[in-house]
């Protein structure tokens, strides 16, 4: 009789939020701290097909963008989770974001770089990398040996990678790498995700992730040449409460450039 | 004399003797039967019998469902009743639906019974009639009987054919309604139910077996129990391995498992006998597990099964510690290997092999005591001591081994050693091993015989030293010569230390001194033994003797005699390589001499010549004589010289080099896969602006080199010891010519560097020992005590004092050491006698090349049967009490928790006057004592204070023990260890690697074991087995991953596996990126054999450098899998299959892993062969350039970078390419950083490695069919080409592609023409040439080639004035089409172009290999599935890709057409036939596809 009343008590615990689930956003934007000069963009050492890599100028090294302007750190990725590991709650993502998306997540390699450098999609959506380029470049996407393993396939010109269906890359903690054997420079990374709550930071390093579930939850923010940027810098995130119906803002998040040391 | 009733002896009085006899007697008997009945055994039987039938129920128990199962398991059976119901109920119903049918079929049936049965009668009555008649068959009562038959016959038919209809009928009928497919299922359900409680019902049989019935216990009852007892004893017999008496050879009978008795049960391991002295009512599982067999016995049982016991039957209960001790645990505990020993099916089997050929011990006893049990340290004797009564058993010579020597017994029987190790890398006795090697590498065998042969026969390991000179520089005559001698083949061991003969241009006299005093005061971790400062040569054992000076005066003499020798040496090679062409002087000497004699002797033949004359002659031709002999020997020397390496001073030096690039050379070249050097272990300057990370190196195979530049200090100019170390380098044979050192095939400019950084670190020589100049007084009484024994006494004065004079020195024997006495005599004359002495009295020689030691014999015992020595005939002399007196004796040497690490009380301390006393095992003191003196412990004690056995003794110079004391173990210190913990570490390591050569030692018995019983390898497995040695030698497994390591492990659920990215499941069809060979290993895995044991093989995943990385690593045992995983869902004997290809990681839990004892710290099971350089030169590389090598999908670029994996170079490469390779390596790789060293290896050391790695994949893999040492190629058959041509041909045909091929070669076809015809012209032009300037004679033929010239060359005028192309079609559809696409495939800008030069071209990047080499490397079907997906081949996740997937539409249609398996078929068809079809113009007929600009390469 007591184990009953607890177990219904426990029950309703859990079955309260679930119902009157609400949602916040989150918000912020990544800055480079101000006080050193911004690093200057190199161009890629390229050091074969020139002529069609080259063909509209030289290819930046994109890993590290700054907007000289606002100051903003582009590509970032910013996703959460509920906890440091595991997966995460389906239950808690909003009704409206629950489907996954029917419509191919494309990744292309035009001239000899992957766009978009950043990636973020939902497990199980379907992956396009495609090759418009008239020369043949392979793609390595290594994730954890356990979940997606490593592909490693040449893409000749004109031709696409799909991954859809049982195929279709799983969820992981961190995102995925992807970059060419043939064109050494070229990389990038996609993250997937068992939620639709992350984002990629924009020009101006500004980002938003709309119908977060209210209350606690961790924030992750990673780049590719800075590492973790959120407060406290470590694989475990950073908890922050999501206001139910409202914004929270984290501001100016720092990108310093002792972050860039290797 | 009547009878009266006296009797002789009174009756009563006898009646009272008879009774108190007769009483006597009966407590006698029973006494007897009473100790009868306790005997040892016996009661160990007893109690054996309960500890057997609690196992039974536990065994049930394990099996039976769980409360969980119990609902699956009812589940299933509710199905199975209702799909049971629903047949039934479904067959009802179609009977009755089929009217009159059944009815009819079952009444035609019985009649169809009826009449088989008559007819059978009547032939029955036939087979009678006919045995009795004489005309059998044909009898008249026969043939009647024979119509009837017929009548039968006939009806019978008509009947079958109605049954058979109606059953047809029937059978239709009843498909149409699906009940087979129901009766089927029915079937399917029921076998699953009863294979779901096969295990139970079976171990349920058993134990009910095992249980101890009321008859057992009445035939058990005393006195009873003497009849037909329940108690026996259990021998193996063993007739073919007889116990040699020394005088006769007595059958073997092994009785072990009279009280052994667990031993062949695998279930009986230690933790589940222990287990049965627990409550079990504690035990939750195994209360859960009983309600489950609890509830499923009532349960059947009420349903009426028999046979099946009461529940309580099972009911576990528990044993009391008392009777079921630690001692009965481990005595009734199964054989730890029972895959390896004991078990019928094992390779020794003891039906085959008994228990003493290997435990030692006398096996015919039945108890402790008579059994010979040895404990295996002083904590467990001590305790048999109070137990048992335990005391060394004198009456037997081959005690039973303590666990920790077992291992020696292997040899007997396994005399090459490395045959105990088996599948990949797994060593069945590793301290033998362990042993095997340090004998191996300290080269004990220059001084100990340890030769395998008795009269040409093995029997033991062999190790004997080579010949001098080795059989590689002898000419192929004398080895052939050498070779053919049967009972005395060569030996194949190098003397393990550095030749001598050019000392003096490497070091210099101080240095060596400090060196022969004390090797490990210079480096620690040396090979070479201490010969000073010893226990009978130390300041404390000499005070007093007057032989206080000798040791100094002795390395004085040595130092000079090997310095001064060597000068001798070097000056002449000097001198013969400043004026080479003296050589050719000398030799027209020898002709002028040889002129002269023929002269002379053609003078003799005169018979004008007078008597006095001739005499004269006579005299000039033996005098010519002589100086030929002289002159010839100058010329052989003079050759031999110029043969060897010039002299370090003729070295040109370059300006010097750059230290921080030679520091990352050395970390970089490939050095630390040898040497260690403590400098890397911090970072290094940058250079070219990029960083030198350390190197944490731990490589022993060669020297540490951090004081080298102390020692590379010869005297003389400045830059010398730049001179020889470089020259060393370069060139390392060239100074020793049997050094292991290769060639590491590096610039001068390299070697430059690195040079120029090892000598630039001089740190302090801290513990230099003093070596005091030698006084004359000294070195005459040195030499007096070896003069003596050649001189008197006076002469021995004479010669001190002035030497030996001319007359005297032509009287001694040609090469003896006194020769160097020559008057007059000065000190450094007595040096060098006193050192050749020193050196041969020490058998320096026996390591090093020395000269004036040629092929001397061994100085030490020999070793072939020292393991059988009889204890009492080896000199313990005073050694318990030395013992005593210089050490710490403690009981326990390794922590009882922790084998890896050292007991608590295991650590030196310091004695009452101040000494340091060092640990020594209590065990091992014991042995020296008079009560059991033991060979192991005189071997224990000679290993460790080779010269304690003269302590107390009173002996001359020359007479004391020789041996020096060698360290077995190298240890270093470890990260955060601090200096106590490393002290006691490093001890007991030493005291293991002691007992390792030791166990080998011990091993070594020279027993006559039957030929059969003798591991001799054949064929794969002896190249497996003579390989690894030679591998061993040179240290392949320092740069290469030559092996995988195996992992063994329990699964509890497959769940982790099931969702592998890389998982083939059997029932599904397979939809991945490459194609699945099912013959190769790396797809399709061996199956499992046990759901108990599960074997993984493969290697430690690469290492990635983390930058930024918080995260904890998980405690996950991870390896990379060389070969497919296979194993079953759900665990099941009849689950379906999966597959986890070669090169996909797998995460074990921890927790599975503990499966049997681990030997590594990575929880493999057996551990990978070599890769320790690998990950350590691709970590430095990824921290010393993060863009290019750093993170998870760069560090491929890394390990690219690293020496090449070795796991399936069998079947990768060519064997005769291989041999070659070895011999002579160059250049393949261009992403590698260094390269392949260039071995001081001979031909047949080669072979055996490219055997070896053949025979390796044959067996590992024998699906592939490899072939060695020769490989056929298909693509080098004749008619090869032709046939794929015409395959593809009609390919392009199908598929429409011909006329359009066609028309895209018109063009080049006929620019062919003009080409052709112009060639044609120009023939014909030579032709008319030729005809205008021939003479006459040669006019006829030169005008008809002219005339077949002119109608060729019209014949290509008219077809170019045709533009017919007609020949050349016929020669591209006949032999050039396949190719000639498979060409444009290769040759392809996007495909094999982006990375490879091919095809003649250059690529956009040449980072692989140049792909036209690959014909003679390469095994073509290694080719076609490297393509398929090369990180199948790989320990990294490859940077080459995919470049044709299995799953899609194949691409490149425009290069090659065909599926994505014609193409990589094409491709490796392409480069294999590259060398034969380069020059074909039809190669470059159309433009290359896929370059926007054309390559280097094209033209």
């Amino acid at each position: 009789m007591r184990n009953t009343l607890i177990c219904t008590a426990i029950a309703c615990f859990i079955a309260v939020p679930a119902f009157a689930q609400e949602y916040g956003t989150i918000k912020g934007q990544i800055v480079w701290d101000n006080t050193k000069p911004i690093p200057p963009i190199e161009n890629q050492k390229v050091i074969k097909e020139q002529e069609h890599c080259l063909e509209k100028g030289p290819i930046p090294k994109d890993d590290l963008l700054i907007d000289t302007k606002s100051l903003g750190v582009k590509n970032v990725m910013i996703w959460i989770n509920d906890t440091a590991a595991g997966a995460f709650d389906k239950t808690k993502i909003n009704p409206k974001l629950a489907a996954i998306p029917k419509e191919p997540v494309v990744i292309d390699q035009p001239r000899c770089a992957f766009v978009p450098r950043i990636t973020m999609m939902r497990a199980g959506q379907t992956l396009e990398v495609r090759n418009s380029a008239p020369v043949a470049h392979n793609t390595r996407i290594s994730g954890n040996p356990e979940i997606n393993g490593t592909l490693n396939l040449t893409i000749p010109p004109k031709q696409k990678l799909v991954r859809e269906g049982d195929k279709a890359l799983k969820a992981e903690k961190r995102p995925l790498l992807v970059n060419c054997d043939i064109h050494g420079w070229m990389g990038g990374r996609i993250g997937v995700f068992d939620h639709p709550y992350f984002a990629v930071s924009k020009e101006d390093g500004s980002f938003e992730i709309k119908d977060v579930p209210a209350g606690k939850i961790l924030i992750f923010l990673s780049h590719e040449r800075g590492g973790w940027l959120q407060e406290g810098r470590s694989s475990k995130g950073l908890s922050i409460t999501v206001p139910a119906g409202g914004v929270l803002d984290l501001g100016k998040i720092p990108f310093k450039p002792e972050y860039l040391n290797d | 004399m009547a009878a009266t009733d006296t009797t002789y002896r009174n009756t009563k009085m006898l009646h009272v003797v008879f009774a108190v006899t007769s009483i006597f007697m009966l407590v006698t008997l029973i006494g007897m039967f009473a100790e009868d009945f306790y005997r040892g055994w016996k009661v160990e039987q007893r109690i054996f019998r309960d500890v057997e039938e609690e196992m039974g129920k536990r065994q049930v128990l394990a099996s039976s469902p769980t409360d969980k199962s119990v609902d699956e398991l009812a589940a299933i059976e509710k199905n199975l009743q209702s799909k049971k119901d629903d047949l039934a109920a479904a067959k009802t119903a179609f009977e009755k639906g089929l009217g009159d049918l059944p009815s009819r079929k079952l009444k035609k049936e019985l009649e169809f019974a009826g009449v088989k049965a008559e007819y059978d009668s009547v032939m029955s009555f036939i087979n009678k009639a006919s045995e009795s008649r004489e005309d059998g068959l044909n009898s008249e009562k026969v043939r009647k009987l024979r119509k009837q038959l017929d009548e039968k016959a006939a009806k019978m038919a008509e009947l079958k054919e109605e049954v058979e209809k109606n059953q047809t009928d029937y059978d239709s009928q009843a498909r149409e309604k699906g009940i087979p497919a129901m009766e089927a299922e029915v079937k399917k359900l029921d076998k699953q139910y009863k294979e779901t409680l096969a295990d139970f019902d079976r171990f349920v049989k058993l134990a009910t077996q095992k249980r101890w019935s009321w008859m057992d216990s009445f035939r058990d009852l005393p006195i009873i129990e003497g009849f037909s007892p329940p108690t026996k004893i259990q021998q193996y017999t063993l007739n073919d391995l007889p116990i040699d008496y020394s005088f006769k050879f007595v059958t073997r009978y092994d009785r072990c498992a009279t009280c052994h008795l667990g031993l062949e049960k695998p279930n009986f391991d230690k933790a589940a006998l222990a287990s049965l002295t627990d409550d079990p009512g504690l035990n939750k599982e195994l209360s859960i597990r009983y309600a489950g067999a609890e509830g499923l016995l009532k349960k059947r049982r009420a349903e009426g099964e028999r046979g099946l016991p009461k529940p309580e039957a099972i009911r576990p209960k528990m044993i009391d510690k008392s009777r079921l001790t630690d001692a009965r645990v481990s005595e009734f505990a199964a054989h730890p290997r029972l895959d390896l020993f004991v078990d019928a099916n094992s390779p020794h089997g003891a039906e085959k092999f008994g228990c003493t050929i290997c435990h030692s011990g006398q096996g015919s006893a039945t108890a402790f005591f008579d059994a010979s049990h040895t404990p295996d340290n002083a904590v467990i004797q001590e305790h048999w001591k109070k137990e048992y009564g335990w005391k060394a058993n004198h009456y037997w010579d081959m005690p039973m081994l303590p666990s920790r020597f077992v291992e020696s017994t292997c040899v007997k029987c396994h005399h090459d050693v490395t045959d105990v190790i088996r599948d990949g890398n797994r060593i069945e006795a590793p301290k033998l091993v362990k042993g095997y090697n340090l004998v191996r590498e300290l080269g004990c065998f220059g001084c100990h015989e340890i030769a395998g042969l008795k009269f040409g026969q093995r029997i033991g390991p062999d190790l004997r030293l080579e010949d001098d000179p080795p059989l590689d520089s002898l000419s192929n005559v004398e080895r052939a010569k050498r070779l053919s001698d049967p009972l005395n083949p060569p030996g194949a061991q190098r003397k393990v230390g550095p030749a001598l003969s050019r000392l003096a241009e490497k070091t210099n006299e101080d240095w060596v001194k400090a060196w022969l005093k004390s090797p490990r005061g210079f480096r620690p971790e040396t090979r070479m033994p201490h010969f000073y400062l010893q226990a009978n040569n130390n300041p404390e054992a000499l005070y007093g003797t007057g032989q206080e000076k000798f040791p100094d005066a002795e390395i004085n003499s040595v130092a000079y005699y090997l310095l001064s020798k060597s000068k001798q040496h070097l000056n002449e090679l000097e001198q013969n390589h400043k004026d080479p062409k003296q050589l050719q002087a000398d030799q027209v000497v020898v002709a002028t001499i040889i002129q002269k004699i023929k002269d002379a002797e053609k003078q003799l033949t005169d018979p004008k010549l007078k008597d006095a004359e001739k005499a004269t002659v006579q005299g000039q031709l033996k005098q010519l004589q002589t100086d030929q002999a002289v002159a010839q020997a100058k010329v052989k020397r003079r050759q031999e010289f110029l043969a060897l390496a010039p002299p370090v001073s003729q070295f040109k030096l370059p300006a010097a080099g750059d230290a921080n690039r030679g520091r990352m050379f050395f970390q970089e070249k490939g050095c630390m896969a040898c040497h260690s050097h403590a400098a890397t272990e911090k970072n290094g300057e940058p250079v070219d602006g990029k960083k030198v990370p350390a190197m944490l190196g731990d490589a022993s195979f060669g020297p540490d080199l951090s004081r080298i530049a102390l020692k590379i200090a010869p005297l003389g100019e400045a830059g010398s010891d730049r001179k020889w170390l470089i020259s060393w380098l370069l060139n390392p044979s060239a100074h020793s010519p049997r050094t292991l050192m290769p060639s590491v095939q590096l610039t001068t400019e390299d070697a430059n560097d690195i040079v120029a950084w090892l000598l630039s670190h001089k740190p302090e020589w801290k513990d230099k020992v003093v070596v005091e100049p030698a006084e004359k007084q000294t070195l005459q009484d040195l030499a007096k005590i070896y003069l003596e024994k050649v001189f008197t006494k006076s002469e021995t004065r004479t010669v001190l004092e002035n030497g030996i004079t001319e007359d005297r020195l032509k009287s001694l024997a040609l090469g003896a050491d006194e020769l160097e006495l020559a008057a007059p005599l000065d000190e450094n004359k007595l040096k060098l006698y006193v050192g050749k002495k020193a050196i041969g009295n020490m058998g320096c020689y026996a390591c090093h090349s020395i000269p004036g030691f040629q092929n001397p014999k061994p100085i030490g015992t020999a070793l072939n049967e020292w393991g059988k020595k009889d204890p009492d005939r080896l000199a313990f002399e005073d050694s318990e009490k030395y013992v005593k007196h210089h050490f710490n004796v403690v009981p326990l040497r390794d922590d009882p928790k922790d084998k890896n690490k050292p007991a608590k009380d295991w650590h030196s301390v310091a004695s009452p006057d101040g000494k340091v006393l060092k640990p020594y095992e209590e065990y091992f003191a014991d042995m020296l004592n008079h009560h059991h003196r033991s060979r192991e412990g005189f071997l224990h004690l000679k290993l460790r204070e080779p010269r304690s056995y003269d302590y107390n003794r009173i002996k001359s110079w020359d007479d004391r023990l020789r041996m020096p004391q060698f360290r077995f173990a190298r240890p270093k210190k470890l990260a955060g260890e601090s200096d106590e913990a490393f002290a006691a570490r490093a001890l007991q390591e030493e005291a293991e690697a002691n007992e390792a050569v030791m166990t080998f030692i011990l091993g070594l018995v020279a027993e006559p074991v039957p030929q059969k019983f003798v591991n001799s390898p054949t064929g794969d497995r002896l190249a497996e087995v003579k390989g690894r040695q030679v591998l061993d030698k040179f240290n392949c497994a320092g740069c290469h991953i030559v092996r995988p390591g195996s992992i063994d492990f329990k699964p509890v659920e497959m769940k982790r596996f099931e969702g592998h990215p890389n998982v083939r499941k059997e029932e599904l069809p397979y939809t991945g990126d490459d194609y699945v060979y099912s013959e190769h290993i790396a797809w399709a895995g061996r199956d499992p054999t046990s759901y108990e044991k599960l074997t993984v093989r493969g290697v430690t995943p690469p290492v990635e450098v983390k930058f930024d990385d918080d995260e904890e690593p998980s405690k996950d045992v991870k390896v990379w899998l060389m070969q497919d995983f296979r194993y079953r869902k759900d665990l099941q004997k009849n689950g379906w299959l999966r597959d986890i290809p070669a090169g996909s990681t797998l995460f074990l839990s921890p927790d599975w892993v503990a499966v049997g004892e681990t030997s590594d710290a990575s929880k493999f099971t057996a551990p990978q062969l070599g890769g320790k350089f690998t990950d350590l030169l691709s970590q430095y590389l990824q921290k010393k350039d993060r863009e290019n090598f750093g993170g998870q999908a760069k560090m491929s670029n890394a390990y690219a970078a690293a020496p090449p994996l070795l796991i399936g170079q069998g079947e990768k490469v060519q064997p005769d390419w291989l041999y070659k390779f070895l011999l002579n390596p160059h250049p393949i790789r261009p992403l590698t950083v260094l390269r392949m060293p260039k071995f001081n290896m001979s031909p047949d050391e080669a072979q055996a490695l490219v055997n070896y790695f053949a025979a390796v994949d044959k067996t590992q893999n024998p699906g592939i069919g490899l072939t060695y040492p020769y490989v056929l190629m298909p693509q080098r058959n004749e008619g090869f080409l032709r046939q794929k041509t015409d395959e593809y041909v009609a390919r392009l045909k199908a598929l429409n592609q011909f006329d359009a091929r066609k028309k895209d070669l018109q063009g080049f076809w006929e620019k062919q023409l003009i080409v052709d015809k112009a060639d044609a012209d120009r023939k014909l032009a030579e032709a008319e040439d030729r005809l205008n300037m021939a003479v006459a004679a040669a006019k006829p033929d030169a005008t008809k080639q002219r005339d077949d010239a002119k109608k060729v060359a019209d014949e290509w005028k008219e077809r170019l004035a045709k533009k017919d192309v007609s020949a050349y079609v016929k020669q591209w559809e006949e032999r050039e089409a396949y190719v000639a696409d498979a060409g444009r495939m290769v040759g392809h800008g996007n495909i094999c172009l982006t990375c490879h030069h091919a095809a003649g071209l250059d690529g956009k990047e040449n980072k692989g290999p140049n792909l036209d080499n690959v014909a003679d490397r390469l095994r073509h079907d290694w080719m076609q599935r490297w393509v398929t997906n090369p990180s199948r081949f790989q320990h990294y996740s490859s940077v080459m890709p995919i470049n044709f997937k299995a799953s899609g539409a194949p691409e490149n249609q425009d290069a090659f057409v065909g599926s994505s398996m014609d193409q990589i078929q094409a491709a490796r068809d392409f480069l294999l036939l590259y060398p034969q079809i380069r020059d074909w113009p039809i190669l470059r007929a159309r433009p290359i596809l896929g370059l926007t600009t054309p390559p280097m390469g094209a033209k």
